[in-house]
């Protein structure tokens, strides 16, 4: 035992000595200080309204960590045995009289306690920075000892354990220096693989479990949890956290008992199948070789050049032969190819693996794990002659030190390349296996060597520097280091301005309509500032760069002009004007051409915007009645102009004199704004796009007065931030956000609470409450207008179609420019856009409405579903909830800047990432979203087109809601229950997540302020189950009646009030209690299924008993929940033998029965029953949604009685 | 050629005096470099190979300014430093290969003969495929003398290159040093006394940054003749020894100790002349030194 305590005491003790194990926990506490103390570092589970010390934040935060902590604690557990083996000392050791027992349970407790001490910097991070004075008090939890303590014992320990039995075991059995230094990484692979798993929602559970390190299973506990629970409840060890747990610590023994047996006192490593001792090949050996008879030694620049061929060869072939490079690649090239594997699914979708999908692989955070090799081999390559100690044969060689510095950076440059074809290679294999053979080479190499490459050799040029710059190995990775994190953290620090962005590409999406686009500019001249930037800094490398012994860092530098040659300077100066003319083309657009503003400018405008305006916001104003708008679109120079005419009239009953015309793109010019009547100007602030005019006459009631309008925006350049991709060359989209508003705008407001606090200002609800008769007076599409009269004229390059809303009454040909004519031919509102690109169409006629998809060339995968939606749906909807108020659907393509569809009348945008690239598989039960969506966009033809709420809380109700339930209603229609049954335990599954993720309250679905989670998902659940327990023809009797009183209507507009007592005309009594769970509270249900037994019956048949728990809970903003008394309708079924397109069996009894907390049921049926259970559809929103249901056991003995059971509990 | 090193003297940031005022004139032929670890060899040779700057004093190699024209120098250098490693996984042929073409031996015909030659000559013929992570220290040496050898310099400058070989190791390399240092200077630094008394033409002894002696190794062994004494001696009797006489050196012989003292006549009893050799000139040069610090 004291032979055990010594050598426990030694590798304690020889980790605490050592200054990295310093800087690990340096690291740790400054990340989890960072976390605690400001926005640098942020996690998931922390939402808004979660405090950062929260106990389930802390223990993410642990368990997070863990995994980071992995790849740095490799060398702590996984050097423990060999490092023996390293420096020899293990033939000294192993003839000591130690034993195997003190010497691997010394070694390995050790290690396990300095990791577990290194890890104990977490919470001290968290609990130091939390304590800071600028932390806002509001984002915290007072002080809570056990927070930390629970979670480091009972998650983060036994990880530890594990992850240390598994380093030390694979350190001691493979005495290998590769595994050693590349397990770590292997373990993130395997992590993120295993995630790629819970993906599935199926597999969510599985997935829990087979975490290693516990975070998903903590995650699949506490996914539903409320805010309130999120800051009140202990991290919990139970079910699937506790079982998770149990069984890696389990796993860690098991690992460690297996080292043990397996390893063996001796000097050589264990190996299953002994390399063979490769014979001496001799080498055939030719007649001795005599002494060149001359020899010339040369220097011209044919020498030179062979010479840095030389050192470029011998450099890219000691890092390709380097083992552990060797293994870091192949993590990285197995990680892509796992990531591109899953590239082509989108939120739960399948996309085809176009090109840009399989790129767009190498995101960001790739680019970082990139960025890293970059420097640790870059920085190895620096050393490695001084590393070998052959530094002084290579330094007193005959050659200029520009070639070899030259040279080693041309050997890495081809490592990168290589690594780049190799992703090239592994995407289009990866689209081959996938089916899909339009690989799109050329747009690989473009992206790949004209967007990523040059940033790689941007980022290998600093490394050289800086190392030149340090000479000190370690120091020079840590401040490439504190560069990558800079690169970061930079933006959230403040420093917004690209040209400090070192090594960053400029924003790019790339877009199947419009290539890269608008994008390419910036691209460009970010390409040549930084180049030129990175010539400098190889140049300063050459200079700086150590050449013999002793030389001090003065030293070098004053001699480092001497180093640079004629070409270096003529180079220096090339790069240096490269870099001025860059920056300068950058600092021109970003600054000059564009208005530069800072994020915190941005808010300090917004602010001062309602501090300056706020006060005109019930200033009555004119209505718009009629648009009469041109739009002149050159997608060709990136420019346009409008035009318009607007007629407005004085509907109040008295005079107004004042006009307020606010603008909501302050860089728009404006070149005319002149009204029919007499106006002076009071105020004209462009830069918060407000004019203010009094009429010298004021405006009689009924009176009208006409406002003509001619405005250009033209896109120069790019901006800091990205350019301005509403018009662009091919498929421009813009909205009438560039035409003028009348009246105070309370969209331009600070909407978040933070931005607000920061501003000063006061609390603002996000919407005027239900209740508010004022606020009646405006639908919540805008304030100064209700339905007008519209008609569009949009001019655009021959090659392209221009759209608007409207009809087609006239296209031809003026000055060279494509112009067509839209008329609408009964009242809109006034919610109009442009569109225009090089479309394909297909058009098809249905029941006199005439359908229309424009569409991009090659995106013809999903036009037969959108169409086939179109006429379903508007069959459905004009024979139930009321006629079509149109002749015409439109849907158009337009690029995936934006991720969205967006209905304006007749004329549907639709972005082509959300529909025309998604893969519908044969036999694929996935969700038909193409079909989905286009149903929801025709719903809102109805569901906002006729109908419209007013601006204050539910109105989202009436519009996306009821457009849901539209679409899911046609989408059940044609898929089936059973399909449809998948898309709400995905909508189920986001309404929960997304409550948990609330921002500042979570209301009640008729109060919902644009919450999303809430009118769609939790929309679609709820009038889904409606419908299911009142029947669709009342459910369409209620709609198409509310339809009937309120399409088209002038103000005051409808409420959510308003289409509750529809819903509750046609809702029975006994089951008005389900209007109020689930429209006017926040209701949740939870289910359980006890127990499932089944008896057979003599003479066939068997009697099942389905014992069922069910409570019912009510909760408060923050989720807050208190329990309130079941007595609800609720479906309870058993299910046989596995039927195609019923995950649950074949219903053999589907009944509906009254539930009041427990209850017992009793079935007989024929065929034998697998499962029973309650709500075994999850109609009702219940957390916990799998225990539903259970497995039927059956239960021998013949005592069964062949009465015909009913359930007991039927009414 | 002729290498001249005038008053070259160095003293590093710590303080530590590494050349003092060294001057020393080197010819073509093996020069022997002798003198205790830290007495200032490498230093020496690192300044000489263009490593490194002195603070004072001078150097030429025939008429090129060593300190002054580093390229110069490198063009006619090779250099194989005391302790180096090589690229592991790269063969001996591609590595020699490699310092070939960075010498200056661009031209491929004359480069593939040299290498092949040289691969020859360092007797690597038979392993120039294997990879230089798997030879042997004397291989490894040999590989080393190689990439020396491969620009033909007309200075080779090897630092302590026998350390850590085993005996025929040891005489392989050293005949290969002595069949090249026919024509061109070679400076050989040494601690081993024997080394320098079976090749060089020429040395001198290094000791705390300060030659001590230089000249023809007979000449230096010849200052000795007829001085030097030897005596089989006990343990117990060395004190008493050390104290009356002035001790060169003791060796045990067979586990007894001989002591060689240093005197113009007879010392006395038991004690009978002996023919000086450079190990006993290198020991008496040292103590010289070592006193006259101690004095001073």
């Amino acid at each position: 035992m004291t032979l055990f305590g010594s050598v426990y005491r030694f590798e304690v003790g020889y980790h605490l000595r050592r200054p990295v194990t310093l800087v690990y926990f340096g690291v740790f506490f400054g990340l989890a200080f960072l976390f605690a103390s400001s926005d640098v570092v942020t996690m998931s589970g922390a939402g808004a309204l979660v405090k950062r010390n929260a106990p389930l934040v802390v223990a993410m935060l642990m368990q997070v960590f863990t995994l980071i902590g992995a790849v740095m604690l490799t060398a702590v557990a996984g050097a423990a045995v060999l490092r023996d083996f390293q420096y020899g000392s293990h033939e000294l050791l192993f003839t000591t009289s130690i034993t195997k027992t003190a010497y691997l349970g010394g070694r390995f407790l050790g290690a396990c306690t300095v990791v577990a001490l290194l890890h104990l910097a977490l919470p001290l991070g968290v609990i130091v920075g939390s304590a800071m004075p600028w932390v806002d008090r509001e984002q915290l939890l007072a002080f809570n000892l056990t927070t930390y303590v629970r979670p480091f014992f009972t998650l983060l320990l036994p990880s530890v354990l594990l992850v240390s039995a598994i380093f030390f075991a694979v350190g001691a059995l493979t005495r290998n220096l590769f595994w050693v230094y590349t397990q770590g990484i292997f373990l993130l692979v395997g992590y993120s693989i295993s995630g790629s798993l819970t993906s599935k929602l199926d597999n969510r559970v599985l997935a829990a479990l087979l975490d290693p390190l516990g975070l998903r299973a903590l995650e699949e506990f506490t996914r539903y949890w409320s805010t309130a629970e999120r800051n009140q409840l202990a991290v919990p060890l139970t079910g699937v956290v506790l079982a998770n747990r149990l069984l890696w610590l389990g796993v860690a023994l098991a690992i460690f008992a297996l080292t043990f047996v397996v390893f063996k006192f001796r000097s050589a490593p264990p190996t299953l199948r002994r390399r063979k001792a490769k014979a001496e090949k001799a080498v055939a050996r030719a007649a001795p070789a005599a002494a060149p008879a001359s020899l010339t030694l040369r220097d011209g620049f044919a020498a030179r050049w062979r010479q840095y061929l030389s050192v470029t060869r011998l450099s890219f072939a000691t890092v390709t032969r380097n083992m552990v490079f060797l293994a870091i690649t192949t993590v990285l090239i197995v990680n892509l190819a796992m990531a591109g594997w899953y590239a082509d699914s989108l939120y739960g979708q399948t996309v085809w693996p176009v090109t840009y999908t399989m790129i767009e692989v190498m995101d960001p955070n790739f680019m970082i794990f990139f960025f890293v090799l970059v420097t640790i081999f870059a920085g190895e390559a620096i050393w490695r002659e001084r590393q070998l100690k052959l530094d002084q044969v290579t330094d007193a060689l005959p050659i200029p030190t520009s070639v070899s510095v030259l040279g080693k950076f041309t050997g890495l440059a081809l490592i990168w390349a290589g690594l780049l074809g190799i992703a090239i290679l592994a995407g289009v294999v990866l689209q081959t296996l996938k089916g899909y053979y339009n690989y799109e080479l050329g747009l690989y190499f473009r992206y790949y060597f004209g967007v990523s490459y040059p940033i790689l050799l941007q980022i290998t040029a600093l490394a050289f520097f800086v190392h030149a710059l340090v000479n000190h190995k370690f120091a020079g990775h840590l401040v490439m280091i504190v560069f990558i994190v800079g690169t970061l953290v930079l933006r959230s620090l403040g420093v917004e301005h690209q040209l400090f962005h070192y090594g960053s590409a400029a924003p790019l999406t790339y877009s199947d309509m419009n290539r890269f686009g608008p994008f390419v500019p910036n691209l460009v001249w970010s390409f040549v500032y930084w180049s030129g930037v990175a010539i400098l800094f190889g140049l300063g490398a050459l200079a700086l760069w150590v050449r013999g012994t002793g030389f001090t860092l003065r030293e070098r530098i004053r001699t480092a002009g001497g180093r640079l040659g004629l070409t270096s300077r003529a180079l220096g100066l090339a790069g240096l004007v490269a870099a001025l003319i860059g920056g300068g083309v950058i600092f021109y657009n970003a600054n000059v051409l564009n208005h530069y503003e800072s994020s915190k400018a941005a808010r300090k405008r917004q602010a001062l915007y309602e501090r300056t305006y706020k006060s005109l916001e019930h200033t009555r104003q004119p209505r718009l009645i009629d648009a009469d708008v041109r739009a002149d679109l050159e997608p060709e120079h990136r420019r346009f102009a409008v035009a318009g005419t607007f007629t407005f009239v004085n509907r109040h009953e008295a005079a107004l004199d004042t006009l307020i015309v606010t603008s909501a793109q302050p860089e728009l010019t404006i070149d005319t704004l002149s009204w029919s009547r007499p106006t002076e100007s009071l105020v004209s602030d462009s830069a918060l796009g407000t004019r203010i005019l009094r009429l010298r006459e004021p405006l009689a009631p009924g009176d009208t007065i006409k406002l003509r309008y001619r405005a250009r925006w033209i896109e120069r350049g790019f901006g800091n931030d990205g350019v301005n991709t509403d018009i662009v060359e091919n498929g421009t989209f813009i909205n009438s956000q560039y035409f003028p508003a009348l009246g105070y705008q309370p969209g331009g407001e600070l909407g978040s609470d933070e931005a607000r606090r920061k501003e000063k200002l006061p609390e603002r609800e996000r919407m005027p409450r239900l209740g508010d008769e004022s606020a009646r007076a405006n639908t919540y599409l805008g304030n100064d207008s209700d339905w007008i009269t519209f008609r569009a004229t949009v001019s655009t390059v021959p090659d392209q179609i221009a759209i608007a809303p409207g009809y087609l009454q006239r296209e031809y040909e003026e000055n060279g420019r494509r112009v067509f004519e839209y008329v609408m031919d009964r009242p809109i509102l006034n919610f109009y856009s442009f569109l225009s690109a090089r479309y394909n169409v297909v058009r098809e006629e249905h029941d006199g409405i005439r359908l229309e998809i424009y569409y991009q060339p090659g995106h013809e995968y999903n036009l037969d579903r959108m169409m086939e939606s179109m006429k379903k749906s508007l069959d459905y909807y004009g024979a139930n909830f009321s006629p079509y108020q149109f002749r015409q659907v439109r849907i158009i393509e337009f690029p995936r800047y934006a991720g969205f569809a967006q209905a304006f009348p007749n004329t549907v945008p639709y972005s082509e990432s959300i529909g025309f690239i998604l893969r519908q598989k044969q036999g694929d039960d996935d969700l038909d979203m193409p079909f989905y969506v286009t149903a929801h966009e025709v719903g809102h033809q109805w569901w906002a087109h006729q109908v419209i709420g007013a601006r204050m809380q539910g109105s989202t109700l009436m519009s996306e809601s009821m457009s849901n339930y539209a679409a899911l209603t046609v989408l059940e229609k044609d898929l089936g229950p059973s399909r449809l049954r998948k898309f709400l335990a995905h909508e189920a599954d986001r309404y929960l997540t997304g409550r948990a993720n609330e921002t500042k309250k979570e209301m009640p679905l008729y109060l919902v302020e644009n919450q999303a989670y809430i009118h769609y998902n939790k929309g679609s659940l709820v009038l889904y189950a409606l419908r299911d327990l009142i029947g669709e023809d009342a459910m369409n009797q209620a709609l198409s009646a509310y339809l009937r009183d309120k399409a088209f209507q002038q103000p005051p507009y409808t409420t959510s009030a308003e289409f509750l007592s529809y819903l509750e005309a046609v809702t029975p009594d006994s089951l008005a209690y389900a209007l109020e769970d689930f429209f006017r509270t926040i209701t949740l249900w939870d289910f359980e299924t006890e127990s499932a037994e089944a008896t057979a019956v003599p003479g066939g048949g068997y009697r099942v008993r389905v014992a069922v728990k069910a409570k019912k809970f009510r909760a408060d903003s923050v989720g807050n929940q208190t329990e309130i008394p079941v007595h609800d309708l609720v479906d309870v079924g058993v299910f046989g033998a596995r039927e195609p397109g019923n995950s649950l069996g074949k219903p053999l009894v589907m009944e509906r029965h009254w539930v009041t907390g427990d209850t017992t049921f009793e079935f007989t049926v024929r065929e034998a029953p697998e499962k029973a259970g309650i709500d075994p559809y999850n109609k009702l929103i219940d957390r916990d949604a799998r225990n539903n249901v259970k497995s039927v056991s059956t239960v021998g003995g013949a005592a069964a009685v062949a009465q015909a059971g009913r359930a007991t509990g039927s009414p | 050629m002729e290498l001249v090193i005038d008053r070259l003297s160095k003293t590093y940031p710590n303080g530590v005096r590494a050349l003092n005022e060294v001057s020393l004139t080197i010819g073509t032929g093996m020069f022997g470099l002798l003198g205790p670890n830290g007495a200032g060899k490498s230093t020496l040779m690192r300044t000489i190979a263009t490593l490194q700057q002195a603070d004072g004093g001078t150097i030429r190699l025939g008429s090129i300014d060593v300190l002054r024209q580093p390229d110069e120098v490198r063009r006619r250098l090779g250099y194989l430093p005391q302790e180096f490693g090589l690229y592991p996984n790269l063969s001996a042929e591609h590595t020699l290969d490699h310092f070939a073409t960075m010498k200056g031996v661009t031209d491929g015909g004359e480069r593939k003969q040299l290498v092949a030659h040289l691969l020859e000559q360092t007797n690597l013929a038979d392993v120039r495929k294997k990879h230089v992570g798997t030879f042997s220290g004397g291989m490894k040496q040999r590989l080393g003398i190689a990439i020396a050898l491969a620009g033909r310099p007309e200075l080779l400058i090897v630092d302590e290159p026998t350390a850590g070989l085993d005996p025929t190791e040891r005489h392989r390399f050293l005949n290969l040093l002595g069949e090249i240092g026919q024509d061109i200077i070679v400076i050989l630094s040494t601690h081993i006394v024997e080394d320098v008394r079976e090749l060089c033409r020429a040395m001198a002894i290094i000791h705390k940054g300060q030659v001590v002696a230089s000249g023809a190794p007979s000449e230096i062994v010849g200052e000795l003749e007829g001085r030097v004494w030897k005596k089989r001696s006990t343990k117990a009797e060395l004190p008493g020894l050390q104290a009356a006489h002035d001790v060169i050196l003791v060796r045990l012989l067979a586990g007894v100790p001989v002591v060689h003292v240093l005197a113009d006549s007879h010392p006395g009893e038991g004690f009978e002349p002996v023919e000086p050799d450079l190990e006993d000139v290198y020991f008496h040069r040292i103590g010289l030194a070592a006193e006259r610090e101690a004095v001073a």
